[in-house]
């Protein structure tokens, strides 16, 4: 960091080599005859930031900071010119200079500011102006806001300070300088503008875009909250006239006198909030930058290649799949099922159904999706025949919304099933629902007065068994949950879908089932150990091969895995 | 070929199977038809069934039927219904909260009840009898099979539910060390993983053995229905 | 005073229910009451999120977005479903047949799709992965499931190859049992979190 000097005038600090003061523009040096730096010809030494809207001050910051990022690995005091920014650097990078504490694209703002005042100056009081602006009128719409803040820019300006049009200017110098300044007041912004592909843009929509006045309030809300920090003195430091008094002690009195233009506006006016800026307002305006940015950025051509690939491997799986089964099914004659060994769960099943009495009264709870229907037919058809032949009391309930339709088909496949003697119970729409309805349907031993009856009316001893039908181990755990509660002595068993099973196991391991079959497996055991007759025959083969088929996939892509992975080693 | 209603039928769902499978090429127009169709015949279905099987029984028909006792109790439901149903104005969004706080409570109570008594407590005894000596030497050959399976299954049990464990470290000395788990949790939670992966590899089994059923189902579906017509032409 | 209501309502509800798993003959009716307008409350928020369903589709026709004509079909398809219904009545043959013969070969297409899906995502299983021990342990507990299901692993009727066989089949349990706990503890802890209305889940 170089070293700085105090300026006689408002006591903010500048840097060594400045001309003048970046805050209230007076004259730093004694030998300093150099009149107000013309902006275009700062523009010329290759300033291409300030070249945006002139409202686009988010864009100006991040400007700032992409300055700092390009120059970090450089030695800040030989360095004259600022770096061009294109529009395609990233926004966003921080990189927060740890000298003395000050961020580096605030450092870069002051180095600024000693070759171009004009753009430090008109950002700080385009600042001020707009956090009075929307101090003197809080209660106005932000349009309102906006549109007086974007006329007081409009306004004179000279050296920026002055937004109040009642204050005016009593320095004939003053107000040629504002005409200047208001005449090339937007070239560097319009060169920002260019560097990020603004161009031609309206008044009207400058205003407008973007919701600008958010963005206004947001400044204006990083200085307020900035002017809570004290102790930090810089060059944008606000200072009461207190301060002010103690600063003009510090005027070295042995420079040479010269004519110093006299701003004789107040000093709450004419001094610019400080801008700092927290490590959060830094991210908020990247953030801010990086989306206004993002709507004008063109979207990038998504790429599908490795889309083909999964649709061409799909497909080549699917008629290796197919044609299998579709070999399997429709070539050869079917096998005689032979039962594989039986699990202890199946076992505990085929005890239940086989120790069951002639008339037991058996709840049947649907709780699986059409999707399911083929297998869960299966499984339970040889299981239905088998109770009707036992004369049992049939009760059917269902918690899936296919479930009164998924009756009709179940039952209706049924030999000798008399569909008068089944007792519908119903629908509930959740299965835990379902389930502690019925246990409390059951156990009523009183009723409350003048209450309607229900609409489903229970069994008064309850059942004597209940069978669940479920494809899901969730629909199922609800219904064991509740009923294991509610209905301890009354035992439970299940039909489930092959991809619910693994997760029952534990409730049969832990008696709160009493059997349970699943899959092709066991719908072939029923058959043989019920004598039912042959349903599955011809599917079984298929089944077997398409599992074959899996497993030997799920080999072979493990193999190839490995060979990629130790090709890749070895070129490494 | 005589046109009969069972053979509109078999008609409807031989379109219907061959629009869905023919996903299987690409997404294309015929899939989204046949999902579209099923969609909306489902969405017909399920308020039929509603209308049907809830609000008839349950409430209409007491309420034109029963005596005005019955329906005073009624008026309860009716007021929350007409309460859930106002709450979808966006003026009175507030009133929702009413029937959906009773929703709320009832859902709460239900899954606290079901997974205390019908999960944690049965399960939880399942591992402790696991040790009973009764059960080690119930089948005489059998002792120290029944020991380890006893072993295998607490340490796995443990282990799984370490997994699922997102606690950090209390007392650190590093940055790195806060990222990290206790280290004995750390130890159960990869014992754990290797269980979860044996159990989610059986449960993707039946997954696709269920899954391999339903295509089974369609394409004997598809080749009786072509064998059929073929007869009959 | 709403959120006082809300939050009584819910208290009543949940602690009487709570109670019923303790006392079930004592409150009985008054529980069967309670689930009996509870699900008259689910029903109707069925009715109303078919009812946004609805909504959704008409404005994307009078938006005359593209394929607007797959909402017209799928508006259409609900019409006519409303219509059969109130004609032939919901227990009709002709309805039910309708509707199995339309759900059962989509949804069972739909899972047969999800075979197909399932053996190419199988190929890809460790090169998406990687070999870490869950993918290991994943692989060779599927291998072994479908192979004891296809009959293929065979290793001898009684004797050691059973118990091994045996042991193969429970291992399964135990992941089975300590995910059950996870979330039966999981399910615990949010219910109990809307019952001290810490969540509030029907909005404040």
């Amino acid at each position: 960091m170089t070293e700085k000097i105090t300026c006689p005038e408002c006591g903010a600090e500048n840097l060594e080599d400045a001309e003048f003061c970046i805050v209230c523009h007076a004259q730093l040096r004694e030998d300093s005859t150099l009149a107000f730096v013309d902006p275009q010809q700062s523009d010329q030494d290759g300033f291409d930031l300030l070249n945006g809207e002139e409202d686009d001050l988010p864009g100006l910051l991040h400007a700032l900071k992409q300055e700092d990022e390009a120059e970090t690995a450089e030695d800040k005091s030989q360095e004259n010119e600022l770096p061009s920014i294109t529009p395609e650097d990233e926004f966003g990078k921080e990189d927060i200079q740890e000298d003395e504490g000050i961020p580096g694209w605030l450092d870069r703002v002051r180095q600024r500011a000693t070759e171009e005042e004009d753009s430090t100056g008109e950002i700080t009081q385009k600042i001020s102006a707009a956090k009075e602006s929307l101090k003197g009128d809080k209660r106005s719409t932000q349009h309102e806001n906006f549109e007086t803040w974007i006329q007081k820019l409009r306004g004179p300006i000279g050296g920026g300070f002055d937004r109040d049009p009642e204050a005016g200017d009593s320095s004939d110098e003053l107000e040629e300088e504002q005409e200047e300044v208001q005449e090339k007041e937007s070239e560097w912004l319009q060169k920002i503008r260019k560097a990020e592909g603004k161009q031609n843009v309206t008044e009207d929509q400058r205003i407008l875009d973007h919701g600008e006045n958010g963005l206004l309030n947001w400044l204006v809300a990083l200085e307020d909250g900035e002017e809570d920090r004290s102790g930090e003195q810089g060059e944008f430091d606000i200072k009461t006239e207190e301060d002010q008094e103690s600063d003009e002690v510090k005027i070295d009195e042995s420079a040479a006198t010269q004519e110093i233009p006299v701003d004789e506006r107040p000093l709450s006016v004419r001094i610019p909030p400080k801008l700092s800026v927290t490590d959060e307002d830094r991210s908020q305006a990247d953030q801010l930058s990086s989306m206004i940015l993002d709507e004008n950025a063109p979207r990038p051509v998504r790429v599908i290649k490795r889309r083909s690939k999964l649709g061409a491997a799909r497909f080549f799986f699917a008629v290796l799949l197919i044609l299998s089964m579709s070999l399997s099914l429709f070539i050869g004659e079917a096998v005689v099922n032979q039962s594989g060994p039986i699990q202890p769960h199946t076992d505990g099943f085929l005890s239940w159904i086989k120790d069951l009495e002639e008339g037991a009264g058996i709840l049947l709870i649907f709780d699986y999706q059409p999707a399911y229907s083929s297998e869960i037919n299966l499984i339970a058809s040889p299981i239905l025949i088998d109770l009707v032949s036992r004369e049992s009391d049939l009760n059917l309930l269902s918690s899936s919304m296919s479930g009164p339709i998924l009756q009709r088909q179940l039952i209706g496949d049924i030999p000798g099933l008399d569909t008068d003697s089944i007792t519908d119970l119903g629908y509930f729409p959740i299965g835990a629902y379902g389930a502690f309805g019925l246990g409390m349907g059951i156990s009523a031993d009183w009723q409350i007065v003048g209450l309607p009856e229900s609409a489903r009316a229970f069994p008064d001893g309850g059942f004597d068994s209940i069978l669940i039908l479920s494809d899901t181990y969730g629909g199922a755990r609800a219904w064991i949950e509740q009923l294991t509660v509610l209905m301890p002595d009354t035992p439970i068993n299940l039909v489930v879908t092959a991809q619910a099973m693994p997760m029952l196991v534990p409730y049969f391991d832990s008696g709160q089932i009493i059997g349970m079959v699943s899959g092709l497996n066991d719908g072939v055991i029923l058959e043989t150990e019920l004598s039912t007759g042959v349903m599955i025959g011809m599917r079984r083969r298929a089944y077997q091969g398409g599992l074959v088929i899996l497993a030997a996939v799920m080999v072979i892509g493990a193999i190839n895995a490995g060979n990629q992975n130790g090709e890749e080693g070895g070129a490494a | 070929m005589t046109f009969t209603y069972e053979l509109l039928w078999i008609i409807l769902s031989f379109l219907l199977t061959v629009m869905v499978l023919s996903y299987l090429l690409g997404d294309n127009i015929f899939f989204r038809v046949a999902a579209h169709l099923f969609i909306g015949l489902t969405a017909g279905y399920v308020v039929l069934l509603i209308a049907n099987q809830i609000l008839w029984p349950y409430l209409i028909n007491p309420l034109i039927n029963g005596t005005w006792p019955e329906a005073l109790w009624l008026a309860i439901p009716v007021v929350l219904i007409l309460m859930l149903l106002l709450s979808q104005i966006r003026r009175f969004t507030w009133i929702g909260s009413l029937p959906l706080a009773y929703l709320a409570g009832l859902a709460a109570a239900i899954a606290v009840g079901g997974a205390v008594f019908g999960t944690l407590l049965p399960q939880s005894r399942a591992i402790v009898d696991s040790f009973d000596p009764a059960r080690w030497y119930a089948v005489p050959n059998q002792t120290w099979l029944r020991i380890l399976d006893a072993v295998v299954m607490l340490v796995g049990t443990v282990g799984t539910l370490s997994f699922f464990h997102f606690g950090r470290k209390q007392k650190t000395t590093s940055e790195e060390e806060y990222e990290k788990q206790p280290s004995i949790i750390e130890g159960l939670s990869k014992v754990g993983q290797v269980f979860i992966g044996i159990t989610l590899g059986a449960v993707f089994s039946g997954v696709f053995s269920s899954s391999l059923l339903a295509l089974i189902d369609r394409i004997l579906f598809i080749g009786q229905f072509l064998t059929n017509l073929f007869r009959s032409f | 005073m709403k959120k006082i209501l809300a939050i009584s309502i819910l208290l009543f509800i949940g602690l009487t229910v709570l109670a019923g798993y303790l006392f079930p003959q004592e409150l009985s009716p008054i529980l069967s009451l309670i689930i009996d307008w509870g699900i008259l409350l689910i029903g109707t928020a069925v009715l109303i999120g078919i009812g946004y369903l609805i909504k959704r589709h008409i404005s994307l026709i009078s938006q005359r977005e593209k394929q607007n004509f797959l909402s017209i079909i799928l508006l259409l398809a609900f019409i006519s479903t409303i219509i059969l219904g109130l004609i032939f009545s919901f227990n009709h043959p002709v309805f039910t047949d309708l509707m199995i013969n339309v759900q059962y070969p989509v949804e069972t297409s739909l899972l047969a799709i999800l075979a197909v899906v399932l053996l190419t995502a199988s190929f890809r299983l460790i090169s998406t992965r990687g070999w870490t021990p869950m993918s290991i342990a994943f692989l060779c507990s599927a291998v072994i499931t479908l192979g004891l299901d296809a009959g293929s692993i065979y290793l001898g009727s009684g004797g050691a190859g059973d118990v091994i066989l045996n042991f193969l089949r429970r291992l399964p349990l135990v992941g089975a049992r300590g995910i059950l706990l996870g979330m039966g503890l999981g399910g615990l802890i949010v219910g109990l979190r809307v019952l001290l209305t810490i969540e509030k889940p029907y909005g404040e």
